[in-house]
């Protein structure tokens, strides 16, 4: 009895230390003191949080969003495109296209050292873009995986100390856009160390360097005041995972964390009548669409192979009240597949009018409508399956009985690979700023990877034929206008929108979002 | 009793190949596997190269001895994502996950058994009907929505504890840095807390219940009756007479309950972002890094099926009354 009543008090003794431990240390932390602008950006770390954790760091590797949004503050590249869709100078100073046509000439900066004293040079481009297109290293990121082949790539040469060529198989209008998505890292540590070693702790020439990374739990960069560059005002970032959506926005009410990206719609109310905190949507470049596949089988795949049916279900849809009811009235509708500022300003999208896309089914021989499924990916994309479901029910509205099926995304992408896609379905294509081209290419031609509703055209097979020909850029702007005209009046998808991303921040920071979901802080400062 | 253990361990090998095969055909249930690796603009080309790269050409009975003999060697290749060997990338979670097991195992068992006793000496009192409304709403309550209740409740309006994180305890232990441990304990138990008390609701509202249950049965029995007709007091009657004997189905579950808790905390890991195995493997599934789920899938399941011949082999030594033949 005596044994038992001590043992418990000793239980309960150390219970009370411990919580008190806790509970201690929390009201220290409650306490503070008001600080400057200047102190608030040498002493506050700017916390951010995105959505999920980053995975590696090994340039080659690296592939999603989230891990290029870090990157971006270590590695230079030898372009960038900033904020406003412009490419600028960075590790070049300037650039040209040859007059073979096939190569680009970058003339690079003399000043730029990595941090473990290399000197950046012409070896340094050349010995990057040879690792990446090195095939033993069986590198899965975006740079070898995507961007290589999207240039048909041959390689670099070296000019002198400090210019390079870039060759690649044929014409490429757009290679410094391209160009300004790989990431310079030095030779001498990344041939020095192994392959685990560079993905967890890389060297780049960038104004940033990692501090801290702890796996599933935060990244820490630290500024490098010996930064060639304009050195970032804030000292310290700190990148935090947040897998569940609503975890997040609890830490930007607290005050805890000061950015967080991938904000649900449905959250926006919440945080736009908090004080303290506000939320930021931009335009984002992914085009969300429904497909309309022309050599899909079973109901409905007879009817959407003509161009009257496309018409139609396009105006049969009211996608400003959709975007309305679903997404808080962001977004605009689309009318055709190019983001701005390439966008032509011909385009405009077709006008809600189910009187007019009933007329159209009865000339295509539907005066009844039709059945036909609609597939679409589940929390893929912002509000995808809802989306889907509200066009369904537009479409049921003129006699379509469009039969909408959700699929798993892993399912769902394998479909799309192989092209085993139903009449209708719901996608999100990522595009860029760089041209109306790299927006078009998606149709290149009725056998490309990317052309999933298996679309041609006899004029736009001509046109795309003349502008690999045409280097003018007045001209080339002429036949993209005329491309973007012909998707539009052959409507190969009903246009939706351009994807908003939806972002909300602290008031205490000065800073806004990108159309291209990189989360760019190097120009970022606290403010009061 | 060697025998027994002998048997045992054979049962758990069959087991483990058992979900070793389940792992392993996960990664085939959406069809071809390779198109979840290359990007959405990949020409046929590269999508044939990536199938060789992966080894997804090679016939699946190849595919899978391949896989079962590495798996063996505690080797599941690389995270395509990470670049690291997978199940390093596992094992760096693990004290994350233990953490909040022992957290949860805490919470589901420090309460219970105070409230299952107390229950069972006060029954059909209000006492009584109150802990059993409260267990049964405590199983009742999704886990997900539970911890985004104790966010918003505890962190957001009270502002008491911090809502997600992890300030690591286990690390400093094992590695002999007292130092770091001592100065990160405050701030440990203070991220512990939320995810914990979360983790272990469910285990603690159904510990409860079996405690009071388990009381009961005992506390009806010949040797208690003797007891209190030979004027035993009652506090001693249920503490010294009956409480040990009641435990003894509490124990068997308690392992079960940790292999439980460990497997189960994904939902718990994800909403307060801690870094444990379950956020891993959903992250993993998510990023098609199935060399990382797979890892992550049969580690868990080994422990599982450790902890429960752990459990088989005490029991004898809990209960005198057992044998193993």
């Amino acid at each position: 009895m005596r044994k038992g009543l001590a043992f418990g008090l000793v239980a309960a003794l150390l219970m009370v230390g411990l919580l008190t431990t806790a509970f201690a240390g929390g009201q220290q932390d409650q306490a503070g003191e008001e600080m400057t602008v200047a102190e608030m950006n040498e002493s506050r770390p700017l916390e951010i949080g995105m959505p999920n954790g980053i995975t590696t760091f090994e340039p080659n590797e690296i592939s999603t969003k989230t891990d290029v949004s870090v990157a971006e503050h270590i590695f230079d590249k030898l372009l960038n495109l900033n904020a406003e869709k412009e490419l600028e100078p960075m590790l070049a100073t300037s650039w040209e296209l040859l007059d073979d046509n096939k190569t680009w000439r970058f003339e690079l900066r003399d000043d730029v050292n990595f941090p473990d004293g290399e000197h950046f040079t012409a070896e340094t481009v050349k010995y990057v873009i040879d690792r990446g297109l090195d095939k033993s290293y069986g590198w899965k990121g975006n740079t070898p995986g995507y961007i290589f082949p999207s240039l048909a790539l041959k390689g670099a040469k070296v000019v002198d100390d400090y210019t390079v060529d870039i060759m690649t198989g044929g014409y490429q209008p757009d290679l410094p856009g391209y160009i300004s998505e790989i990431f310079i890292h030095p030779k001498a540590y990344y041939e020095e160390n192994s392959l685990e070693t560079v993905a967890t702790k890389p060297l780049g020439s960038g104004p940033y360097e990692i501090k801290e990374w702890v796996k599933d739990d935060h990244v820490t960069l630290v500024r490098r005041d010996d930064y060639w560059g304009d050195t970032p005002t804030i000292k310290t970032l700190i990148f935090r995972p947040f897998p569940e959506s609503s975890t997040a926005v609890a830490e930007l009410i607290n005050g805890t964390i000061d950015v967080i990206s991938k904000v649900p719609p449905d959250q926006a109310p919440l945080i736009d009548k908090t004080n303290g905190v506000e939320m930021r949507t931009v335009n984002g470049g992914r085009r969300i669409y429904i497909g309309f596949q022309q050599t899909a089988d079973g109901p409905g795949s007879e009817a959407v192979r003509d161009v009257r049916v496309r018409r139609a279900l396009n105006m049969a849809v009211d996608i400003d009240a959709i975007l309305n009811s679903l997404l808080y009235g962001r977004g605009e509708r689309e009318g055709g597949m190019v983001n701005p500022p390439h966008k032509s300003g011909d385009i405009k999208p077709y006008p809600y009018d189910p009187e007019r896309a009933k007329e159209l089914l009865a000339e295509a021989g539907y005066p009844n409508g039709f059945k036909v499924e609609l597939a679409t990916p589940s929390g893929r994309y912002t509000k995808d399956k809802e989306i889907a479901l509200a066009v369904g029910d537009y479409l049921k509205k003129v006699g379509v009985d469009a039969e909408v099926i959700p699929y798993e995304w892993s399912v769902y992408v394998s479909m799309i690979k192989q092209k085993e896609l139903p009449p209708l379905y719901l996608l999100g294509t990522g595009s860029s700023f760089l041209s109306a081209w790299y927006d078009l290419s998606d149709l290149v031609s009725v056998d490309a990877a990317t052309n999933y509703v298996n679309w041609q055209n006899d004029e736009w097979d001509r046109l795309v034929e003349e502008l690999q020909v045409t280097y003018d850029t007045a001209e080339r702007k002429k036949i993209t206008d005329k491309l973007q005209m012909i998707v539009h009046e052959d409507a190969p998808w009903l246009f939706i929108y351009m994807q908003v991303d939806w972002y909300a921040k602290s008031t205490d920071v000065d800073w806004e979002p990108r159309g291209d979901e990189i989360m760019d802080f190097k120009h970022t400062s606290f403010k009061k | 009793m060697f025998k027994y253990i002998g048997r045992r361990l054979g049962q758990s090998i069959i087991v483990m190949l058992g979900v070793s095969l389940l792992a392993f055909s996960v990664l085939f249930l959406s069809g071809d596997p390779t198109y979840l690796y290359v990007n959405e603009r990949a020409s046929a080309e590269q999508i044939q190269e990536m199938r060789h790269q992966l080894g997804f050409d090679k016939p699946i009975y190849v595919q899978y001895w391949d896989f079962i003999s590495n798996a063996a060697r505690g080797d599941f290749g690389k995270s395509l994502r990470y670049g690291q060997p997978a199940m390093e990338i596992v094992l760096e979670r693990f004290p994350a996950t233990v953490e909040l097991t022992m957290v949860g195992m805490f919470v589901a068992l420090v309460f219970a058994i105070p409230l299952g006793i107390l229950a069972a000496s006060k029954r059909n009192s209000i006492l009584d009907g109150g802990t059993m409304v409260l267990a049964m709403v405590g199983q009742s309550i999704p886990g997900y929505w539970f911890g985004l209740m104790l966010i918003l409740i505890v962190g957001v309006h009270w502002r008491l504890l911090p809502i997600s994180g992890r300030v690591p305890l286990l690390e400093p232990l094992l590695h002999g840095d007292f130092g770091l441990f001592f100065s990160s304990l405050g701030d440990g138990i203070r991220h512990l807390i939320l995810p914990g008390v979360a983790s272990g609701i469910w285990s603690l509202s159904r510990n409860t219940r079996l405690v009071r249950s388990s009381m009961l049965e005992v506390l009806g029995v010949d040797y208690i009756t003797t007891a209190r007709s030979k004027g035993v007091p009652e506090r001693k009657v249920v503490m010294k007479h009956a409480f040990r004997n009641a435990m003894i189905p509490v124990v068997t579950i308690v392992g079960l309950e940790v292999g439980f808790l460990l497997s189960g905390n994904i939902v718990i890991e994800n909403v307060f972002a801690w870094p444990g195995i379950g956020r891993l493997i959903i992250f993993a599934i998510n990023q098609k890094d199935f060399n990382v789920v797979q890892a992550g899938v049969i580690t868990l399941a080994f422990f599982f099926v450790m902890l429960n011949l752990l459990v088989d082999i005490l029991y004898t030594w809990l209960d005198p009354r057992i044998r193993y033949n």
